[in-house]
């Protein structure tokens, strides 16, 4: 098998901009889960609306385009009936964080057994460029013309509410980083959340200033550090990876207790 | 004969539902067709709590009660359209131009079973005392949960046990307690049944 | 199993599990939240039913749609409130084919409305809640053996439909008790009809229009009005076949009286006196059945509970005025119909209560 193979080259172009962010975040994904040996046999994919969710349509595997925020329900009820199988998430942060939040914070919660990976690009690009919930405070948007008023959601923070799950933070333009978070996130235990920059260059990146999409990931570049080894907290653009205690997570539940999905 | 149709008002935590259950089990065992619905407020403790319990020889159709001919009154908060031929109800729950008793159930509860909760079970033994319901000790071991068996037994058949006179000796001149107003009223309050058996009993 | 008191939450809980069903997500709600409480103990003794507990009615109502693309006969349970949450995946389901239950058990709305009044204003919902035009498929049944053997016939008709079919009850339905004997009730079980997820495919599932490849198919009115009456036909087609419904009573009446679920429980004291057409699948309305049995009547009398909604649609179906009797605040009793049917001057002398001064104007 090659990463080819888990993409369907025949739809490509894809219907992304040029410049967009989310091809690198899926050219890595099909690298990683075809370094795990992730097919369509074992695998599926759960992608919500916006420009991210069309990844499913992209990929050589069964994937479910769902309603607008409803990415984790679908996806938990997936590995809840089939155990075996590795489910995948694929969203923006405006359907994650925004219209999905209170999915978001309970499969959190419950350390439902699934990956996600979250294109972060800090706006609501396919709506042409409104704030999102990521949206840096004071950013110009087509909804908040003399800036954003609030302060974007911490991700972080609400991934790690949960001990035993998993949270990274990196860029598209950090390849490498990406692809270890990516495949340490597939491999976790319970709930794992990756949660990529990336540019949105149409929709946000010229508004704010920038030239090309190229300038916005050289941004990255410049703008990113690692965080310090050990760190148990990210700050604002550090790279890295936070990681809770690992539950061991058997098959199936169905166990009544009303909270049965941590498998 | 028509059904026979009966209703238990009271509020929540007062035991309208187990005593309804056990009623309706012992019918089902005893070969009749049964309906009860229960009809309670959502946020079920404390808010009035209604069953409506029809029996007969052939299947029920209409099984909201709308012309009672037994409420048993535990609290009165009962349907506002509803007619009765008989009431057995706790003290002081009876209504100007009802035919029917008063019993102090609770109160009975705890001074012959030791708890407040037995006070249902003889309820239900003058209810179906009142309905003249032929029971044996099979039917009733056969509808009855496990837990408790031998004093709900008990308790059941005191309560069927009952006669006017002895009836008349347990409420010297009604009494005039009005335990169970104050019951209900603590009850509603949230506080548990036991303790508000206490409560009510200490005012009295 | 012998004759035994079955709840009528209960006996919808024993039906899916009879249908087949394995996977269950809800939030709990009166006066349905004992299908909840009894699929929760349920799933504690049989592994292979899988149990959640959502954090609201969206997530159930989604959930359901992915157990069920992963395999699982699926299903929720819900209330007025929920059930318009659960409306968007309502539609979700139509549009990408996702067989599933959802149990509606009616309460007196709008809104939060009158916990825990029965009522029956969930019948437009029910048809039209999502958006977009779409083929629902709904059963509404009257007797605690009911509910189970119309679960089943769901289940069933969710499965032949490839759609989210609804099953309706309501308060008192829910939390009546009866004795029923459910081992004499047999209905032979449709198999399951999706293709689980990871089975050799690379399927799209999409809420989006989309071609057979998975392009987008968003501005082509061709490729969505071929899907849309491909769909519509076949679900149509299948609900030929659930075609349930009940013609009795007086047939020799002039009138005819129409009532469903618990008002038709409560109108039986009517039976002397008009012929009862009762509707068990609400949706899509019965127009051939209803169409032929209306015209030997003289007057239609719709008792309900909810301010005209079937009432509408018969007149619509039969280009015809029908006389309503409309039960609302969650006042589902004999009198109300009794008054209901007075108001429009058609209560039979012997109904009329004893003593009552008002002339009963119509035998």
């Amino acid at each position: 098998m090659a990463v080819k193979d888990k993409l369907k080259t025949d739809l490509f172009p894809t219907i992304w901009c040029p410049g967009c962010g989310i091809g690198l975040i899926m050219q890595q994904l099909a690298s990683v889960m075809d370094d795990l040996g992730l097919d369509k046999n074992n695998t599926v994919l759960v992608t919500g609306i916006g420009c991210t969710g069309r990844m499913g349509a992209y990929m050589n595997f069964e994937s479910i385009y769902t309603l607008h925020g409803r990415t984790l329900p679908v996806a938990e009820a997936i590995k809840l009936v089939r155990p075996e199988l590795n489910v995948i998430v694929v969203s923006g942060d405006g359907d994650t964080a925004s219209i999905g939040g209170n999915h978001l914070l309970h499969s959190i919660r419950r350390n439902a057994n699934v990956t996600v990976v979250c294109n972060n690009n800090e706006i609501y690009g396919l709506t042409g460029g409104q704030t999102g919930p990521t949206t840096p405070q004071g950013t110009s948007t087509i909804s908040s013309p003399k800036g954003a008023t609030y302060a974007p959601i911490n991700l972080q923070g609400l991934v790690n509410t949960n001990p035993n799950a998993y949270y990274a933070k990196t860029t598209v333009y950090h390849q490498g980083p990406m692809r270890k978070a990516i495949k340490e996130a597939i491999e976790w235990p319970g709930f794992a959340f990756v949660d990529v920059a990336s540019q949105c260059i149409e929709n946000n990146g010229r508004r704010i200033g920038f030239a090309s999409a190229n300038d916005m990931l050289q941004n990255y570049r410049t703008e990113y550090k690692s965080a310090p080894p050990g760190s148990t907290r990210l700050e604002s653009h550090q790279l890295g990876i936070v990681k809770g205690q690992p539950l061991p997570v058997g098959g199936g539940s169905g166990d009544g207790s009303g909270n049965g999905s941590g498998n | 004969m028509a059904a026979k149709t009966i209703v238990i008002d009271g509020v929540g935590g007062q035991g309208v539902r187990v005593i309804g259950n056990t009623m309706a089990s012992l019918l089902a065992v005893m070969g009749y067709e049964v309906t009860l619905l229960f009809d309670y407020d959502s946020s079920v403790r404390g808010g009035m709590s209604e069953a409506f319990l029809a029996y007969d020889r052939k299947p029920i159709s209409n099984f909201v009660v709308e012309c009672a001919d037994v409420v048993l009154r535990l609290a009165d908060r009962g349907p506002t359209h509803l007619t009765t031929e008989y009431v057995i109800a706790d003290c002081d729950l009876m209504k100007p131009g009802e035919r029917g008793e008063e019993i102090p159930f609770m109160q009975l509860g705890v001074d012959k079973f030791g708890r407040d909760l037995f006070g249902n079970m003889i309820a239900l033994g003058r209810l179906l005392c009142v309905c003249d319901v032929d029971f044996t000790d099979k039917h009733l071991t056969e509808a009855l949960p496990k837990k408790y068996i031998d004093e709900n037994i008990a308790a059941i058949k005191y309560g069927y046990g009952l006669d006017q006179d002895s009836i008349k000796a347990l409420v010297p001149e009604q009494a005039a307690s009005s335990f169970a107003e104050r019951y209900a009223e603590k009850v509603l309050a949230g506080v548990a049944p036991a303790e508000a058996v206490e409560l009510a009993s200490a005012r009295s | 199993m012998t004759k035994r008191l079955v709840q009528g939450n209960e006996a919808v809980m024993l039906g899916a599990v009879k249908a087949g069903a394995s996977f269950f997500a809800g939030y709990p709600i009166s006066p349905s939240s004992e299908i909840l409480a009894q699929a929760s103990v349920y799933a504690a003794s049989h592994p292979e039913f899988r149990f959640i507990q959502e954090e609201d009615e969206i997530a159930s109502a989604n959930a359901i749609l992915g157990g069920s693309l992963a395999g699982a006969k699926s299903f929720t349970a819900t209330s007025g409130p929920g059930f318009s949450l659960m409306q968007e995946a309502i539609g979700y389901g139509h549009k990408v084919g996702i067989p599933c239950v959802i149990v509606n058990v009616m309460r007196v709305g709008p809104a939060t409305g009158m916990p825990t009044m029965p009522g029956q204003g969930d019948l437009n919902q029910a048809r039209y809640g999502s958006t977009g035009d779409y083929t629902s498929i709904v059963f509404y049944p009257s007797t605690v053996a009911e509910c189970y053997e119309y679960t089943i016939q769901a289940f069933n008709a969710a499965e032949e439909s490839r759609s989210p079919v609804i099953l309706m009850s309501d308060a008192f339905l829910g939390h009546l008790n009866e004795v029923a004997d459910l081992d004499t009730i047999h209905v032979p079980i449709v198999p399951r009809t999706l293709e689980p997820l990871a089975s050799g495919g690379i399927r799209l599932f999409s809420g989006v229009a989309t071609y057979p490849d998975g392009e987008p198919a968003t501005a082509d009115a061709d490729e969505f009005i071929r899907q849309y009456y491909e769909s519509r036909d076949h679900r149509l087609e299948v609900a030929e076949r659930y075609a349930f419904h009940e013609y009795g009573w007086n047939k020799d009446s002039d009138t005819l009286v129409i009532a469903f679920g618990i008002t038709r429980r409560i109108a039986q004291p009517l039976a002397a006196h008009f012929a009862l057409f009762r509707p068990i699948r609400i949706w899509p309305t019965l127009d051939k059945e209803l169409t032929e049995i209306a015209a030997r009547y003289k007057k239609i009398i719709v008792i309900e509970g909810s301010d005209g909604q079937y009432a509408n649609v018969v007149e619509r179906m039969l280009l015809r005025r029908v006389e309503r009797v409309p039960l609302l605040g969650g006042r589902m009793s004999l009198e109300a119909i009794r008054e209901g049917l007075d108001a429009i001057g058609m209560l039979p002398a012997e109904l009329a209560p004893s003593g009552s001064e008002s002339p009963a104007r119509v035998g």
